[in-house]
């Protein structure tokens, strides 16, 4: 059987073993997972926010609680395990408006983290290759590196 | 900016146990039972670090929240377990639920309106006590994981200083039906507070 490693929010893990990688309560965060499917190598990252608004602090390193920064060290993380970089699959899960009137009109910092990551990895070459996202309720990710199956469940 | 030392987080909980005081009293008011608060559990860091202590849960709860605006920012929570909500809601709608699952729009209207009296009467103290001009928004509710509805509560504060959280638990004393208080207050706004309340307190 393999074993199984939690992802807390922003955090993140990457592996080339036969583990399964789970997070929970995902509400607004987005999780992304990124994986090599030949060489069955993959991760995934519980981000919170879109992007890190004080660039000043360059001395601060990255951290997987921005969504730029978690698919930065995400693919760092199968480039060293070996991974191909260049033939790699993404899923996101999350981007949920939890409250109805929480940041007013507009759509919530979830349709952000959506977008965001979205662009980043458009931006990374990582093809997009499956999403559950949005609406407004929370999430359960699990993902299966070996497999390379994302399973998402939720409580309501 | 200094870190807030403990003595002064121990003044800052004198002011949250005057909130949570008038919270329990219009709960009591409320059921027409006694209820019980504990002294504050403190908690302090950035936004993933109070997101894991609180929200690493993937328990659902009925979470009635809304924002402080004015002359501090804030937030303030007040949340149900699964088996409370049904407890409270059955107590306030005179119903007969078994599960959260059974339950309709007025539990849930029920549920917030109670939200918005204790979280109300919350604000209303600490802002006669500091003499602050305090406004509150209306209030929100999500039926799912903490941590879930937690996310967006959080990054809507702050998203890389340090965040000041009070949690307080208020049980009802023949029932054992406990409602959690949250109170959060960003970096800045907790500053504001303890240089109100030290002004208050004549330290």
């Amino acid at each position: 059987m393999s074993s199984t490693v939690n992802v807390k929010t922003a955090e993140y893990y990457v592996t080339d073993k036969e583990e399964i990688i789970e997070t929970g309560s995902i509400g607004s965060c987005v999780a992304i997972v990124i994986f090599d499917p030949a060489a069955h190598i993959g991760g995934m990252a519980h981000a919170m926010l879109p992007e890190r608004h004080t660039r000043s602090q360059a001395s601060v390193g990255k951290t997987a609680k921005f969504v730029d920064e978690s698919i930065d060290l995400l693919l760092e993380g199968i480039r060293e395990l070996g991974g191909d970089v260049k033939h790699l699959n993404a899923k996101i899960v999350g981007g949920a408006k939890m409250f109805k009137h929480l940041s007013g009109d507009n759509k919530g910092i979830g349709f952000q983290n959506i977008e965001a990551a979205k662009k980043y990895l458009k931006a990374k070459h990582v093809a997009l290759t499956g999403e559950d996202t949005g609406g407004s309720h929370g999430r359960l990710a699990e993902f299966n590196v070996h497999a390379g199956i994302l399973k998402v469940d939720s409580k309501i | 900016m200094k870190k807030i030392t403990e003595e002064q987080i121990g003044q800052l909980a004198e002011v949250v146990n005057i909130g949570a005081g008038n919270a329990a009293t219009a709960m009591s008011h409320m059921i027409g039972k006694g209820v019980d608060m504990t002294v504050p559990f403190i908690h302090t860091g950035a936004i993933e670090d109070i997101h894991n202590v609180l929200g690493d849960t993937n328990e659902v709860v009925v979470n009635v929240f809304f924002r402080i605006h004015g002359d501090m920012e804030g937030a303030m929570l007040l949340i149900f377990n699964k088996k409370d909500a049904v407890g409270f809601a059955n107590m306030l709608t005179k119903s007969n639920h078994k599960d959260i699952k059974d339950f309709q729009d007025e539990d849930l209207s029920a549920l917030q309106e109670v939200g918005n009296i204790l979280l109300g009467a919350s604000v209303t103290a600490l802002g006669k006590f500091l003499d602050m001009n305090l406004l509150h928004s209306i209030p929100d509710v999500s039926v799912d994981m903490l941590g879930a509805s937690l996310d967006e509560i959080l990054v809507e504060l702050d998203t890389e200083g340090s965040l000041l959280l009070f949690e307080v638990d208020l049980t009802v004393k023949e029932a054992a039906k406990t409602g959690k208080l949250y109170f959060l207050f960003d970096p800045k706004s907790s500053k504001t507070v303890l240089e109100k309340t030290q002004e208050k307190l004549g330290a």
